[in-house]
């Protein structure tokens, strides 16, 4: 399972870009729409020519025509045939190459095991959920084995719950199988999931590649962080175990109950979304709940972002219009703060 | 009233021209001149035609097959019909039968048809052969087919006939060989027309006795005169491209003296040839069945 | 038969029924004013059974069914092969779609008379006629039909490792059926118009040839036999084809 490196390649949006990947790794291309991620997909397909250089292994692959890539590619919209049974979508790849009968038809049937989809084998896409669907076009892509594993926005077209399921299988699969695979999405969470690493590509530049955690606790530029959302990064000095999955920290003398298992907590980070402010005591548990005091009010298009002071630390946090107009909250008044519990993500290592 | 375009309506154009027909106090709401006579008995079945001089065989067709109410009260000649052939090519009857041969003929429901189907049984001939090597078209377009060349041999009713050897063509039958005392065009009136106003149909049977006399006593003036109706109405024909093509080709008077000679004017007209006629086509399948020839005539306007 | 299908199909016969009895009394009544002879469609049936008993129906239908079946077929599978390389490949597309502009509008029937002058009046005519046609109305659905299957479906097939060809075989094709289908079903009724009015112009045999005949003789029985059966035709061939599509299809449409 080759590494895959692009070098200086400029198509479209996408000038002198640069990124290698790591053997088996999966990669994730994050960015908004439009940032010139499908296009480097395609690149590494050879669907579309470019200036610059692809290497699969550190061996140049321009030469040489998509088919004989030996990639596997899951378009954004899956493209599943609609005039084959799903057998036979499955089975594309090894006809077109000319393969026995028999030798198709036994990898046919363990691809329709390993992806659970036998019972659909002699269904046509029309009449498969988004779901069902997925399965079929992933499986159609891994049928040749090919050595590199090109996934464009996978999960866009389904509904949350799905999504989530299949995110998991995904990314099981892909350690199952150990392809080296570029998974290109804009949604954050979902990467974040999925991820070995990160590449976050902006107007056709890649600004950051590193593991989630690096990406969110260190955010290499304004570009990134804006990208991401901001989030609060606070400086733990202190932490302990409270219970399974639970543990206490202490950043700037504020005690923060997080959600993590391990051994020391060196950061956490909360997105400003995921702070509430109220201007009278909230009922319920006095879990991460603290005082604080109003520094600064900004009024953006989407949101309000207030910066509050608690503890030792200075913290952002985020009201739709609407409930900011509710309360009464001026810069210099007291407030309470409610951490999210759930929200709260923690960092263990080292920078990368 | 309507009008073959040939010399066989020749009592009719000879009497336009001489105003006969005004003279016994018959005025003619409408003049209509047609090529062939199926495109004649068409317009019979339409209401504003009355009186007709139309070749028999399509007279019967109008009657059996479109039920148009008509009696033929009076003949206008016997024969009239003939088939010229170029004489390089053919110099027998049998010759018709060659496969390369180019025959032209009117279509089926004319008379001329009916003289090609008498002279296959005639001669013994083979229908399959002879009509295999038939192009149907109007005679006009037949001679002017001839006189470029494109055709070997032709079934023809006069004047056509005889025009043809102007351009080198020989009469090779006519239809007295083929038929004897076959009854060319006849004198047909509704029969409305014969309930509510039969003195209108006398004086019409009158005007054309007088004509037909006059035609067999004055032969060359009567061909002056039809060269001269035919070529003023040519141009207006029906349908129009008819008139396009009878444009093209010249209709002299010495053609209709020698044309004219070829027909046997009379209005006499006998029930026995009608009957034979009637039984004839029906044989051949134009009408469905054969009736009695008493059903289509009226023959008490025709002085004895 | 369910009894929903019996229903339906009762519903589509009573007005052809209904029709069929109108004709009957309004021309044993003679209640069309001016017109001498309007069969009644009894009359017409009788005759249409004569017509077929004496062969002259069978005969003349043979003529214009074997002369519509070869141009036809000729003029749809030439069609249909020019359409596929012109669809496929763009340069060709290119250098050939401004004359086949120009060529397609032009009526078949208006061939007629430089047909007529150039090949005679033989088999030859209509053959050629139909074949002009259908040629051109299935050459353009095929393009159309071809150049309308989405990129994607290509560029899947290309990273499946599908050679050109193959992927115009296994993908493309089978994707254009339908536009192909249009062309072909549209067509095959448009033949049957098409061969009967050269027929009347030209042609000694044939429906159309049989249709003149019957004017000729005033026999407007035989002539509504003749509209009847070209109608009967259209319809059976646009139906034929429309069956064969939906076989090729519903499974995945």
């Amino acid at each position: 399972m080759p590494t895959i490196e692009l070098k200086n390649i400029s198509k479209y949006i996408c000038q002198e870009v640069n990124l290698k990947t790591l053997d088996k790794e999966l990669l994730v291309l994050l960015g908004p729409n439009g940032a010139g991620k499908t296009t480097l997909l395609n690149i590494i397909a050879g669907l579309i020519d470019y200036k610059g250089s692809v290497l699969f292994d550190n061996l140049p692959v321009d030469k040489l025509s998509t088919s004989k890539r030996e990639i596997g590619y899951l378009f954004q919209d899956l493209v599943l045939f609609p005039h084959l049974d799903v057998a036979s979508n499955i089975a594309y790849g090894l006809r077109a190459k000319g393969e026995p009968l028999p030798k198709i038809k036994s990898r046919v049937d363990e691809l329709l095991h390993f992806m659970k989809i036998r019972h659909l084998s002699s269904r046509y896409p029309k009449h498969l959920s988004g779901g069902e669907k997925q399965r079929v076009a992933l499986a159609r892509a891994l049928a040749l084995s090919p050595k590199v594993l090109l996934l464009d926005e996978p999960l866009s077209s389904l509904d949350t719950q799905t999504s989530k399921y299949l995110r998991t299988e995904l990314r099981q699969l892909q350690k199952e199988l150990g392809i080296t695979t570029i998974y290109v999405t804009h949604d954050l969470v979902e990467a974040e999931e999925v991820a070995d690493r990160i590449a976050i590509i902006y107007n056709g530049h890649v600004d950051q590649v590193a593991t989630p955690e690096e990406v969110f606790f260190y955010p290499k530029n304004e570009r990134v962080s804006d990208f991401i959302g901001a989030p609060n990064i606070l400086n733990c000095d202190y932490c302990r175990s409270v219970g399974r999955g639970i543990m206490e920290v202490n950043c700037g003398g504020l005690s923060i109950i997080v959600p993590h298992d391990g051994n020391s907590v060196q950061r956490i980070a909360l997105f400003p979304r995921d702070i509430y402010i109220s201007d009278t005591k909230p009922p319920g548990p006095r879990v991460n709940r603290f005082k604080g005091v109003i520094t600064s009010i900004k009024s953006a298009d989407d949101a309000v972002r207030l910066e509050v002071k608690a503890g030792g630390n200075s913290l952002l946090a985020e009201m739709s219009h609407s409930i900011f107009e509710d309360m009464d909250l001026t810069v210099g008044k007291e407030v309470f703060l409610i951490l999210k519990l759930r929200r709260i993500r923690a960092y263990e290592g080292k920078i990368g | 009233m309507a009008v073959e375009f040939t010399d066989h309506a020749a009592c009719a154009y000879i009497s336009q021209d001489k105003g006969w027909f005004e003279e016994e106090g018959l005025k003619l709401t409408a003049y209509e001149s047609y090529v062939t006579g199926m495109a004649l008995a068409a317009a019979l079945a339409r209401g504003d035609i009355e009186v007709a001089y139309i070749c028999l065989v399509p007279a019967i067709n109008a009657y059996a097959n479109a039920g148009v109410p008509i009696k033929i009260v009076a003949g206008t000649h016997k024969y009239g019909y003939g088939s010229v052939v170029n004489p390089n090519k053919i110099k027998t009857v049998n010759d018709l039968e060659k496969p390369d041969i180019r025959l032209g003929c009117v279509s089926e429901g004319g008379a001329v048809d009916v003289i090609l189907h008498k002279t296959i049984d005639k001669y013994h001939l083979s229908e399959d052969k002879i009509l295999n090597n038939i192009q149907r078209m109007n005679p006009p377009k037949q001679v002017l087919a001839i006189k470029m060349g494109q055709l070997d041999a032709a079934f023809l009713p006069e004047q056509w006939a005889t025009m043809a050897e102007e351009f080198g063509f020989e009469m090779l039958l006519m239809s007295q060989d083929v038929w004897p005392e076959m009854q060319g065009s006849v004198l047909v009136v509704k029969e409305d027309l014969i309930r509510d106003h039969p003195e209108v149909v006398r004086k019409l049977v009158k005007v054309s006795q007088k004509a037909t006399n006059w035609e067999n006593q004055h032969p060359d003036e009567a061909a002056e005169v039809m060269a001269r109706q035919l070529q003023v109405v040519g141009g207006s024909l029906f349908p129009a491209e008819a008139a396009e093509v009878a444009a093209k080709l010249e209709i002299t008077s010495q053609v209709l003296l020698r044309s004219m000679a070829r027909l046997e004017y009379t209005t006499a007209i006998e029930p026995k040839v009608v009957q034979e006629t009637i039984d004839y086509i029906a044989k051949l399948g134009y009408i469905k069945s054969s009736f009695n020839a008493e059903d289509i005539l009226d023959l008490s306007f025709l002085e004895k | 038969m369910s009894k929903l299908k019996r229903l339906s199909l009762g519903w589509g016969i009573l007005p052809v029924a209904i029709f069929l009895a109108i004709w009957e009394i309004v021309a044993r009544l003679d209640l069309i004013p001016g017109q001498f002879f309007f069969p009644p469609f009894s009359i017409v049936m009788q005759e249409f059974y004569y017509l077929t008993a004496n062969g002259v129906l069978g005969h003349n239908f043979l003529s214009s069914l074997t002369r519509v079946l070869i141009g036809f077929c000729a003029g749809s599978i030439a069609g249909i092969a020019v359409g596929i390389i012109m669809g496929w490949r763009d340069v060709i597309n290119k250098a050939l779609n401004p004359i086949i502009s120009l060529l397609y509008p032009i009526p078949a029937l208006g061939w007629l008379p430089l047909l007529m002058l150039w090949l005679g009046i033989g088999e030859a005519l209509p053959i050629t006629i139909i074949f002009i046609c259908s040629f051109f109305p299935v050459l353009y659905n095929t393009v159309t039909g071809i150049r309308n299957v989405d990129k994607d479906f290509i560029q899947v097939a290309r990273t499946l490792g599908a050679s050109d060809t193959k992927i115009l075989t296994t993908v493309v094709l089978p994707l254009a059926i339908p536009n192909i289908f249009t062309g072909l079903r549209l067509e095959s009724g448009m033949a049957w118009r098409v061969i009967i009015a050269a027929e009347m112009v030209a042609i000694p045999t044939g429906i159309g040839a049989l249709l003149m005949k019957a004017e000729s003789l005033i026999r407007i029985d035989i002539i509504i036999v003749c509209l009847i059966v070209l109608s009967v035709m259209c319809l059976s061939f646009e139906k034929f084809f429309a069956y064969m599509e939906a076989k090729l299809t519903t499974k995945w449409r």
